[in-house]
C-alpha cells in the first residue's frame, strides 16, 4: 500500500468522525458510526487505527489542529504588510473556530480530549506561528535578529489568545480587528522601528 | 450557646479554608462536597444552607476568595508607584509571582491541566477577562482614566496569564527586569495608543 493512499484513508476515516461526533455527539460516536460516515470497513479502521474509538478521538483532535494552522498559514502567505498578516490571521482564525463545530461539540462534551493538543502541541504551535511572523518583521524594520524572535514570540502569544478567546473584541468587525492590532498587538513594534 | 452552629460568615469561611485544602490534597477532580463538609467539620445539611447550589457554588466561592487576595496583594505592590509605567511593572511583577507561587493553581496545571486549561482558554475565559478587567482596572485609575484603564486591564491579564502557560525565553514575569522590559516595550506603548483609541 502506498503512503498517499494510506494517508488518503486516513484521511477519509477522521473526517466520517468529525461527522459522525456532529451528528450525535462524542459520546454517542462508535466506530460503525465511523465506520457507515466514512465507508470504510471496521477491519480497515482498525487497520489504520489500532486503537480504535480512543485514538480515533485522539487522532481527530490532532488532525483538526494541524488543519486550522495550515489553513491559517494559506490565509496570509501572501499579505502585504505586518498590520494585513496579523488581522487577517485574527479574523480567518476566529471564523475556523467558531465554523469547527466539533470543537464546540468536544468542549462541552469531553474537553478533556483536547489535553494531548492543549498541553503537548501548545508551545510547538506557539513557535511556528512566531516562526512564520519573523520574516514579516524583519521586512517591517527590525534589523535585530534577537527583537524581531521577541516581537514575534509577543505576537504569537498575543495571536493565540485573542483566537481562542476574543474577549470583548468582535473578531467579525474589520474596524475592531483593526484598532485591536493597532494598539494591543503593533503598537510597542511601530515604537521600536522607528 | 456552645451546641450551636457558627454563624453564617464564618460556616463560609470554614468551608472555603476546607476546600482549598481538599483541593491541595487531592485536586479537582476527586474533590466531593462530602469531602469538604467533612474537612470544613460541617453537616452536609448546614454545608448546603451556606452554599444552596452545592459543589459548584463552593468552588466559586474559593475563586472569589483567591481573586480578592490577588487583588489585596496587587494594591499593596502596585500603591507605592508614582507613574503609570511603575504601576505596571509592579502590578505584573505582583499579579505573576502570586500566581506562580500559588500552590494549589500549581498542582492543579501540573495534573489536571485540562480542567484549567479549558478554564483559561474559549469561553471561559472571556468570562474570566471580563471580571479581571472589572477587578484589576480600578487599581489604575490613578493614572488612566475609566474606558482606557478597563481595556488596559485586560489587555494586561491576557498579557500576563499568555506568558505565564507559555513561558518565553527573556519573558519570566515573576523577573523585575524582565517584567519591565515587557511593560517598555509592549504595555505602555500599547497603553497610549488604546488611550488615544478610546478618546476618538
Amino acid at each position: 500500500m502506498n503512503q498517499a493512499y494510506h494517508a488518503g484513508v486516513r484521511r477519509r476515516i477522521l473526517e466520517g468522525t468529525n461527522r459522525a461526533i456532529c451528528a450525535s455527539g462524542v459520546r454517542r460516536t462508535s466506530v460503525e458510526d465511523v465506520a457507515r460516515e466514512s465507508g470504510c470497513s471496521r477491519a480497515t479502521i482498525y487497520r489504520h487505527f489500532p486503537g480504535g474509538r480512543d485514538e480515533l478521538l485522539d487522532e481527530l483532535v490532532a488532525y483538526e489542529h494541524q488543519r486550522f494552522f495550515l489553513r491559517l498559514s494559506q490565509a496570509v502567505e501572501d499579505a502585504a504588510s505586518l498590520a494585513e498578516v496579523v488581522e487577517r490571521g485574527l479574523v480567518v482564525a476566529h471564523r475556523a473556530l467558531a465554523e469547527l463545530d466539533v470543537l464546540q461539540i468536544v468542549l462541552r462534551e469531553q474537553p478533556e480530549l483536547l489535553e494531548p493538543t492543549l498541553v503537548r502541541a501548545s508551545r510547538p504551535t506557539l513557535e511556528l506561528v512566531a516562526d512564520f511572523l519573523v520574516p514579516f518583521l524583519v521586512a517591517h524594520g527590525i534589523d535585530d535578529p534577537a527583537l524581531a524572535e521577541e516581537h514575534a514570540g509577543f505576537l504569537a502569544h498575543m495571536v493565540l489568545s485573542y483566537i481562542a478567546s476574543p474577549g470583548r473584541w468582535d473578531l467579525d468587525d474589520p474596524d475592531q480587528v483593526s484598532r485591536l492590532v493597532r494598539c494591543e498587538l503593533l503598537a510597542g513594534i511601530e515604537a521600536g522601528a522607528r | 450557646m456552645r451546641t450551636q452552629e457558627p454563624a453564617s460568615a464564618t460556616i463560609r469561611d470554614r468551608v472555603v479554608d476546607a476546600s482549598r485544602s481538599c483541593l491541595a490534597a487531592q485536586g479537582l477532580r476527586r474533590t466531593t462536597v462530602d469531602d469538604i463538609a467533612a474537612a470544613a467539620g460541617v453537616s452536609r445539611a448546614t454545608l448546603y444552607r451556606a452554599f444552596p447550589g452545592g459543589r459548584e457554588t463552593i468552588l466559586g466561592a474559593v475563586v472569589a476568595t483567591e481573586r480578592e487576595a490577588l487583588v489585596v496583594a496587587l494594591r499593596a505592590a502596585m500603591s507605592p508607584a508614582t507613574s503609570l509605567r511603575d504601576e505596571l511593572v509592579a502590578g505584573i511583577l505582583a499579579a505573576a509571582r502570586w500566581l506562580s507561587d500559588h500552590a494549589i493553581l500549581q498542582r492543579l496545571m501540573f495534573e489536571e491541566p485540562v480542567e484549567v486549561l479549558t478554564h483559561l482558554e474559549f469561553e471561559s475565559m472571556d468570562a474570566t477577562l471580563a471580571v479581571a478587567a472589572d477587578t484589576f482596572a480600578p487599581l489604575l485609575s490613578a493614572h488612566l482614566e475609566a474606558p482606557a484603564a478597563l481595556r488596559a486591564a485586560e489587555w494586561v491579564t491576557r498579557i500576563t496569564v499568555s506568558y505565564l502557560l507559555f513561558p518565553a525565553d527573556g519573558v519570566d514575569l515573576t523577573d523585575p527586569d524582565e517584567a519591565a522590559t515587557l511593560v517598555d516595550r509592549h504595555v505602555l506603548p500599547g497603553v497610549e495608543a488604546l488611550r488615544e483609541d478610546v478618546r476618538q
